[in-house]
């Protein structure tokens, strides 16, 4: 079953064209991770996903509903995405962020309700913050910045979340308790996972579904295992690699050896 | 342990509330004082204790015609612009993100006094009525300015204070040199270049009070669009918040507000960027940022109008200039500590 789908979809930016007459299915209730090199398009397709830029051409279906057409608060409690290294504002807290998340479910005639605070208090929970709650995101790490960020998102109480490269400037303990901690939400919490991630490594290990993306199109997508080939990386980052299993996680991972451009 | 960690977070707010509540009544009583020593302070002095009997019972005194003809509006306006001011500059740092945008860093303090000497020069005769409409295109009008000035860059700190510098340098040249070419009818505008409460009466109160309180209230209703807009216009969209709308409206609204208290006081700068950076260091969340803006600015305001009273009853400096002291200072430790902020 698909549940999110890109027709035809055509993004320009700055009159530029990113994405050129996309089609994409992406399943519910797995974690797909979208891979390629710098300025293939894999934030423009997750945007574009989740309607922070418009396509100049196509639809994005979500439940089979166009996003376009939705209103933006009905979006928001489909799909909670988090944008690349956000920043809070000054002095705010792990708590205060959090409590935005609710944003979407309250109006101007009804304010926080109990529905309101559980809801963030099982944010909280599953991002391991309830500690932390009351601290200044200043003054927190890197990871747990991402973790209270994540956690603002998981308090949109979303089937779908989107995360764009939510590993970025964390160090490796820190990228794969990310990691962990969104692949938990997806095992544990049925939370249907889209994200852009770097490291192709990473993504073939906590993901179930690889899209590789080059200039705006889609050059495989299925399983880590089946779509990572050596000829395909070749070709996607212009590197020679090898492609070995790992046999304690039982996913491919590769290693990079040289530029093609350098050996030639 | 879910339990004990649920009353944890509750006191955290609790306490936010608290200060605010601490803050707030604090705020309230000292502007209470200080409106009463405006009332008291001028070329003749009022005792304290005789003005506010004044507000309580009328009298027959030449005091009781002082407090009520002059001194009353004055401070009334004072409290009132300094109020709009605060709350135009805690929108606007809300919307750009940016500790340093105010109404008068920006330049929309000068645009709007630009359209007021225009106004003042051109056509004397016109309805006071059409102040603050005009006022407010001045204003919008240096909006747009910044806003095409930094719709390619982008809105770094420090590009949206170069662009406001350009806009505010741009359009004080044009009042200066209107000023100098009509030497004679600018005594009557001059509260527009330098920003004084002198000689405010009844009248402006009248033509300013509808505008700032719907500016206000509105203001107070936003704070929950505010909040998720300081995450980022990204973020705010993820969360189901259209930000360039959110952010036309509110803008609107800040340079009303903006716009209604330079035509009543002038271009007085640095309220809008001294207080809300100031409330915003304890206070983060809209919801009391708002409130609590307004009764600083009106406090930071009267309290400097005092001040010059004070200082010398007969010949008055102009507001703006004490308020552009005490600003200054201000601006380099916010600017400071952005580039502090920015190298880690």
């Amino acid at each position: 079953m698909s549940e999110i789908t890109l027709r035809q979809v055509s993004v320009d930016f700055d009159k530029v064209n990113i994405i050129n007459q996309l089609d994409l299915d992406l399943q519910q209730g797995k974690v797909t991770t979208i891979v390629g090199p710098n300025g293939s398009g894999k934030s423009t397709v997750l945007k574009t996903m989740s309607r922070i830029l418009k396509p100049t051409s196509g639809t994005v279906l979500l439940d089979g509903e166009a996003i376009h057409r939705m209103k933006s608060k009905y979006l928001a409690k489909q799909l909670a995405v988090l944008p690349q290294h956000s920043h809070a504002p000054e002095h705010m807290t792990v708590l205060e962020l959090v409590w935005l998340g609710r944003y979407p479910h309250q109006s101007l005639f009804r304010g926080r309700c109990e529905k309101d605070e559980a809801a963030v208090k099982r944010a909280l929970k599953q991002t391991d913050m309830l500690d932390l709650s009351h601290a200044r995101l200043d003054d927190l790490s890197g990871g747990q910045q991402q973790r209270a960020w994540i956690a603002m998102a998981l308090a949109q109480d979303t089937p779908y979340l989107l995360l764009d490269e939510p590993t970025t400037f964390l160090d490796m303990a820190h990228q794969l308790e990310t990691l962990e901690l969104i692949r938990r939400l997806n095992r544990q919490c049925n939370k249907t996972i889209v994200m852009v991630l770097h490291d192709v490594n990473l993504a073939a290990r906590y993901s179930d579904e690889l899209i590789l993306l080059n200039q705006g199109a889609v050059m495989a997508q299925g399983k880590p295992a089946d779509v990572l080939t050596e000829s395909l990386l070749q070709d996607l980052f212009n590197i020679k690699v090898r492609i070995l299993m790992d046999s304690h996680t039982g996913t491919p991972y590769f290693i990079p050896y040289c530029c093609c451009s350098e050996e030639v | 342990m879910i339990e004990n960690t649920i009353d944890m977070g509750s006191a955290v707010s609790n306490k936010r509330f608290l200060l605010f509540v601490v803050l707030m009544a604090s705020g309230l009583v000292l502007l209470g004082i200080c409106m009463t020593a405006s009332m008291a302070s001028g070329p003749i002095m009022i005792p304290l204790k005789h003005a506010f009997a004044l507000l309580l019972h009328h009298d027959q005194s030449v005091d009781n015609t002082i407090l009520y003809s002059s001194r009353l509006p004055r401070t009334l306006i004072g409290a009132l612009a300094g109020a709009a001011f605060a709350v135009s500059g805690a929108i606007m740092q809300g919307i750009s993100r940016n500790p340093l945008a105010c109404p008068s860093l920006l330049g929309i303090n000068q645009g709007a006094a630009l359209c007021i000497i225009v106004m003042l020069l051109f056509f004397p005769t016109i309805s006071t009525a059409l102040f603050i409409p005009f006022a407010f295109m001045g204003g919008i009008l240096a909006a747009l300015l910044i806003y095409s000035i930094t719709a390619t860059a982008g809105l770094s700190p420090l590009r949206l204070a170069l662009a406001g510098i350009i806009v505010n340098a741009l359009f004080h040249a044009v009042s200066r040199g209107l000023l100098l070419l009509f030497p004679d009818e600018a005594q009557a505008t001059v509260f527009s270049i330098m920003g004084s409460l002198a000689g405010r009466s009844w009248m402006h109160f009248n033509m300013v009070l509808p505008w700032i309180l719907i500016g206000l209230i509105l203001s107070c209703f936003c704070y929950r669009q505010l909040n998720v807009l300081c995450l980022g216009d990204d973020e705010a969209q993820g969360l189901g918040l259209s930000a360039q709308t959110t952010q036309f409206i509110l803008m609107g609204i800040a340079v009303m507000l903006a716009a209604a208290a330079v035509s009543v006081v002038g271009p007085v700068p640095f309220i809008g960027l001294i207080i809300p950076s100031a409330i915003r260091y304890f206070m983060p969340d809209y919801k009391y940022l708002i409130p609590l803006s307004m009764v600083f600015g009106a406090l930071l305001l009267v309290f400097a109008d005092t001040l010059i009273r004070l200082i010398n009853p007969v010949v008055e400096i102009p507001v703006g200039i004490i308020a552009a002291l005490l600003g200054g200072p201000f601006f380099v430790i916010i600017a400071r500590s952005q580039a502090k902020g920015g190298a880690t």
